[in-house]
Order: structure tokens, then sequence, then C-alpha cells
């Protein structure tokens, strides 16, 4: 009897705790990723003269982006210093923009300004990010790039990329007398200044990991030689003495070595050398060219193509030179890796019938092309990994130009440099 | 143990009352509450709720009596004790706004502060008198419920643009406390983010900015109003996942 009464209480509890059940699998919203550009206003910032070039800049970098549509300053409405951090969103909202850059510029007592950076939602009505920049009046160019790396870095996730510098081999005169001189300017094109004079030919500019120093080639004597130059000062000398062969020079992740290609005996090998100087130390040692190495962010290993199976392939080693193991197997040639700052890529241009621009996985997998031109050629990654930066000569035309391309797809970019030019390096974040 | 007849009898009896009341319960619970859908109507987001009318200025006309019980002074009733006002709450004048020219968009226009006002702002009527049986938030109830929220915020979702491939792989667990009015009473929160730790890092604030901004957009949301405070839950307090394809 009492196990019937039981049975039954059980079955009634059993009932009335399904109808207040927690809720084990709450609904699930699921977002679009609509491939389209957000819509962005870029007023005029108040508080100084300047305040219409700066949203000038914002905007520029923006729009370089590939993910902004920006508008303004043209055409947008001004606002006082008070409302910066405070707008009428509504009105922004009428406007049709989804995100407003805001801000002013404010003279300090120390002679340099400040620019008030500012990032709101529109939509949601709220400030996302609000960030100062101090320079000196004249490097008012910098804070502008520092606040579009703030709006960049803020509505992307993203690390920034756009206060940052290119070098690269411009090229001058015609065809059968073309000058290539190392040339530096600002990643949107401005500050552009030649480092070498053309008295010699230049190729393969790049970097340190501080972007204080540049390896570069140069043809002395008919030579290619590995020279080191110092951007601050313009000193330059050369990365190994004496008379050997050196060329496609990397430095390491932490800037202390440089690994470049040494040609002896009608061999060509990878070798490591410190910065400072010192005796190189040498990497590979098969027959056939190894060259244009590149270090794996960490500084462990190094990709670097090889033609040791009779084609150009690429092969990946550990920073002592041991496990080389090939890690290109797809058809065609490859040429001049670079293994991304984030670690997960290595770009490298293809050469089967057009020179593309691809990436792979360190591994060997994941093979993406990434452009489409007659001749694309030597790549270089953006220091956030997002971008890669390539020249590209058309079918039939004498020069080159620079573009930059996505990584995760999308068209690719004409770099603003003035004149053709080659063999890009982009460079650190600057300080 | 062994039964005399009057224990059986009794027994019987017991038995067929309690497969009647199961019978009973059952068929009543298996009876799915219909959640009458409200009429459809143009509903305009405004900036100010409660503060300031964001209409257009120019209408000459009044607006027609409401027909919901009115707050405040709509009817004339019985005199209560007098409470002195406090200062912090004096209704001031609001002040005075150009005349809009352009009419309205219907797109969003909420602000920073679109919360504030919501207490006076009823869109959906309170809970009249004592009804014979009161509602229930069953978990059919609730399941359309959600469905009912998140089929009203989709198109805001779907305008949602990319923001890199390892995005889709992150979900977020996002509550909502809502107004009677169908407002958010504050911003969502996110509860909880799965994922890749790398991902959740890069993409976790982007999605929650996605999450306010679909909300911002889509909001004041359209929902029985019998079923938003029962004892059994409510729609008041909503909880949802999110994540981006």
């Amino acid at each position: 009897m009492r196990m019937i009464l039981l049975a039954l209480l059980a079955g009634l509890a059993g009932t009335a705790l399904a109808q207040d059940a927690p809720q084990d699998n709450p609904p699930e919203l699921v977002g679009g990723s609509v491939r389209t550009s957000t819509a962005i206003a870029v007023p005029v910032m108040p508080g100084d003269v300047i305040g219409r070039q700066v949203a000038e800049v914002i905007a520029s970098d923006l729009r370089s982006t590939g993910i902004f549509t920006p508008l303004g300053p043209s055409g947008l409405p001004s606002y006082a210093v008070e409302e910066a951090g405070n707008p009428a969103y509504p009105s922004w909202r009428n406007a049709g923009v989804a995100a407003l850059v805001s801000g002013y510029i404010e003279q300090r007592p120390d002679g340099r300004i400040t620019l008030a950076c500012y990032l709101h939602d529109v939509t949601a009505g709220r400030e996302l990010v609000h960030q100062g920049f101090a320079v000196t009046a004249a490097d008012w160019r910098r804070a502008a790039h520092k606040c579009a790396d703030l709006v960049y870095s803020r509505l992307s996730g993203q690390q920034p990329f756009l206060d940052t510098r290119i070098v690269y081999v411009a090229e001058t005169g015609p065809k059968n007398n073309r000058q290539k001189r190392v040339a530096l300017m600002d990643s949107d094109g401005s500050n552009h200044r030649y480092l070498t004079i053309g008295r010699n030919t230049v190729v393969t500019p790049r970097f340190s990991p501080r972007g204080d120093r540049l390896v570069y080639v140069s043809y002395i004597g008919r030579k290619p030689r590995v020279l080191l130059y110092e951007v601050a000062s313009g000193q330059e000398r050369l990365l190994i003495p004496g008379d050997h062969i050196t060329f496609a020079p990397r430095f390491s992740p932490d800037g202390r070595d440089v690994v470049f290609s040494m040609a002896e005996n009608g061999n060509t090998d990878i070798y490591v050398v410190s910065s400072s100087g010192g005796s190189p130390r040498r990497l590979t040692a098969t027959p056939g060219a190894d060259t244009s190495p590149s270090y794996s962010p960490d500084g462990r290993r190094i990709v670097f193509e090889s033609d040791r199976s009779g084609t150009q392939q690429l092969y990946v080693m550990d920073a002592d030179g041991s496990g080389q193991r090939r890690i290109s197997f797809g058809g065609g040639r490859y040429a001049s890796p670079d293994w991304s700052p984030t670690g997960n890529f290595i770009a490298f241009t293809k050469i089967a019938g057009p020179f593309r621009i691809g990436v792979m996985s360190p591994s060997g997998g994941g093979e993406k092309i990434l452009t489409d031109g007659w001749q694309d050629e030597g790549p270089s990654w953006a220091p956030n990994g997002q971008f890669v930066m390539f020249h590209r000569t058309p079918q039939g035309a004498g020069s080159a130009r620079l573009y930059a391309v996505p990584v995760d797809g999308g068209a690719a970019r004409l770099m603003p440099t003035p004149v053709g030019g080659s063999d890009p390096s982009w460079s650190p974040l600057n300080n | 143990m062994r039964l005399d007849r009057a224990e059986w009898t009794g027994t019987g009896a017991a038995l067929l009352f309690h497969v009647a009341l199961i019978g009973a319960l059952s068929l009543s619970l298996a009876h799915v509450v219909s959640v009458p859908e409200p009429p459809a109507m143009d509903v305009e987001f405004v900036e100010d709720v409660g503060l300031t009318s964001a209409a257009p200025q120019t209408i000459a006309t009044p607006p027609p009596p409401s027909q919901a019980p009115e707050i405040g002074e709509a009817e004339p009733v019985e005199p209560l004790p007098v409470i002195q006002p406090q200062p912090s709450i004096v209704p001031t004048p609001a002040k005075p706004r150009p005349v809009q020219t352009k009419p309205a968009p219907r797109a969003s226009r909420i602000g920073a502060d679109f919360l504030k006002g919501i207490e006076n702002d009823e869109l959906a009527p309170r809970s009249g008198p004592a009804k014979p049986s009161a509602p229930t938030f069953s978990a059919t109830a609730r399941a359309s419920i959600g469905q009912a929220i998140l089929r009203q915020v989709q198109p805001c979702a779907d305008r949602q643009p990319f923001i890199g491939e390892g995005a889709s792989q992150v979900r977020l667990t996002v509550n909502l406390k809502l107004a009677r009015n169908g407002r958010l009473i504050r911003p969502p929160v996110v509860l909880g983010t799965a994922g890749d730790p790398d991902d959740r890092a890069k993409y976790g604030e982007l999605l929650e900015d996605q999450v306010r901004r679909i909300f911002a957009d889509c909001s004041p949301l359209r929902l029985p109003a019998d079923l938003y405070d029962t004892p059994t839950g409510g729609w008041n307090d909503f909880t949802f996942t999110y994540r981006v394809n």
C-alpha cells in the first residue's frame, strides 16, 4: 500500500518538476557575418587649425584597412570640444554611420600637442574607447595614425599596424638604366625619403625588429653584399667583411642575429651571424641554392627556399640547421618565403606560369593564393599579420608597384609610393 | 500484510481517484497556452524615452484618450494622504527642443540614455485585475517566448559585420533584464564565453559589442504582457547564447 502511494506521489512530483525544470539549453541567436565595410564618421576635430588634416589622415588610414568606409571630414557637421566625449548619437545615426571618431587637439604647456581620440558605437549609443596622444606639433601625423590604430584595433580585434613605416627599393629611370635606391616612408606614403644615393643597385631591404636598423643587399663591384644600416645615423657597414658574395638577409626576431645566404665554391648555403659582427655559422650544406631564410616569430625555426630537389621549394629547419624538411608540394615553384609575425602562416611567391602571392601553414598545409596578378612577388608581412605587401609588375609594364592584400581575402590595394618600387619590408609598430 | 474487504475497497477507490487525477493533470499540462501574437504595429525607436517626446513637435491635434489605465491623474480618485514631493523627483519642464522639420526616420534612434524613464512608459499593459487562472511560464511558453525574442532581433543580428575567421568559434551566454515595455533595464550582461582562449580574447569583446548593438537597434521587444512575470518565471529575465556564422 505504501509502495503504491509512494509511486503515485513520485509520479505527481515528477510531473510538477518537469514543468519548472531550469532552462538547460538556452535559445541561440546567430549573428551574420556580413562582408561589408563599416561606415564610420570622421569629422573635423576641434581645437586647432590642423583638426581637418588630422581627420583626413585618420579617414585615409581607416579606408586603407579595407574594412571601413570613412565619411568626412568634408561634408560632416562640426562640434565643440566638449562634445567629443558626448556626441549627439541620434544625429550621427541619422547620418547613416555605425561608428564615430571624435576628439580634439589641445596645446600643452611644454609646447607639444595632445590629440584626444574617442571612438563611439553610434548604433548602441556608447563610447567604446578613448585615448590621448601627446606629440610635438610637427609630429601630428603620427598622433593621427595612433588614433586610427586605436579605432582599427578596437573595432577589428586585431593588433594595430597603421603607425608603421615601409622600406622598399624605389625604382626610377628607363628600363635599361634603372636607378634603384633604398627608400623609407610612412605606411601612408608620407615622409618619403631616400636612404641610398643610387650609385649601386640595391635589393631586399629588411627592417630590424625594433625598426632602428636595416639590412639590405648592394651590388658593390657587381657582387651582391649585405650591408647593415643604422636608420637614425645613416651609418652603414658590411655585414660580412671581405669579398664574399652575400645576399637575402633577415634579422632574427630578437635582432641579435642576421640570417643570410652566402655563395662559396659554386654552392649557396644559409648562414647566421651576430648583427654586431663576428664569424658566420653555416646552417645548410646541401648541394644547390639555399636562400631567402626567414625566422619564425619565436626564433626557433627558419623557413627558406632551396632547389635541392631540382626545383625551388620551401623547407623548414630548426634555427641551428637541424631537422630540414620540405613543406611545399603544391606543384610549380615556391620562392621568397616570409614567416608571419603571428606564426600561423608562411607567405611565399608561387611560380606556376604567373607569379602569385600565397600563404600556407608552417607545416605546409592550407595553401591559399591571395593575388591574381601577372607577376606578384616578394611578400612582406604587416606587423599584425593581417596584410601581406608585395610588388606587382603588370604584363608588358616596365616597372613594379607596391600592393598590400588582406590575408583573409580581399582585393589588393596599391600602396601610395611616389615612384615605382619593389622588395617592400613593413616596419614594426612605431613606439 | 493481508487486506480486508473494506481496505481493498478503499485502496481501489484511492487508485481510481489518483488515476483520474493524473489523467486530468496530464491533459491540462499537455494543453499549450496559446500566446496570442500582438497585432502588427509600427514602432519608432526614440532616444529619450519618457523624458521628452521625440515625435515631431508640430502635431496640433491632441492624441485620443488612452484606453489603458492611466498612471497619475487620468481619473479622479479618492484623496490620499499627501506625500511631500522630494526635490529630486519634482518633474521639471522639458527644455524646448527645436522643431524637427524632417520626419523621424524608421531607423533606431536609441541613445545612451535609452533606459531612462522606462517606469513611466508602458507599452505593454500591466497585469489587470486578478484573472480566474494565473498564467504559468511553462517550458513550452518559455520556448515560445525565446523564439519570439530571437525572431524580433534576428534582422539586427543578420546585419552584423564579419569580424574574423575565429569569431565563429566563440559563443557568448548573455542575460537580459527586460522591463514590461520590452526595453532593456540594463545593457546585456555576458554570463560566460566559450571557445578557444585566443579566439575568446580576440573576439569576445567584439561579439559583446554586437549583442549590445542588436538589442539597441531591435528593441523594444513585443511580448505577451501576462507572461512578463509569473510565479513560475517570465520573460523579464531572459538568457540566450550568441554566436556568429
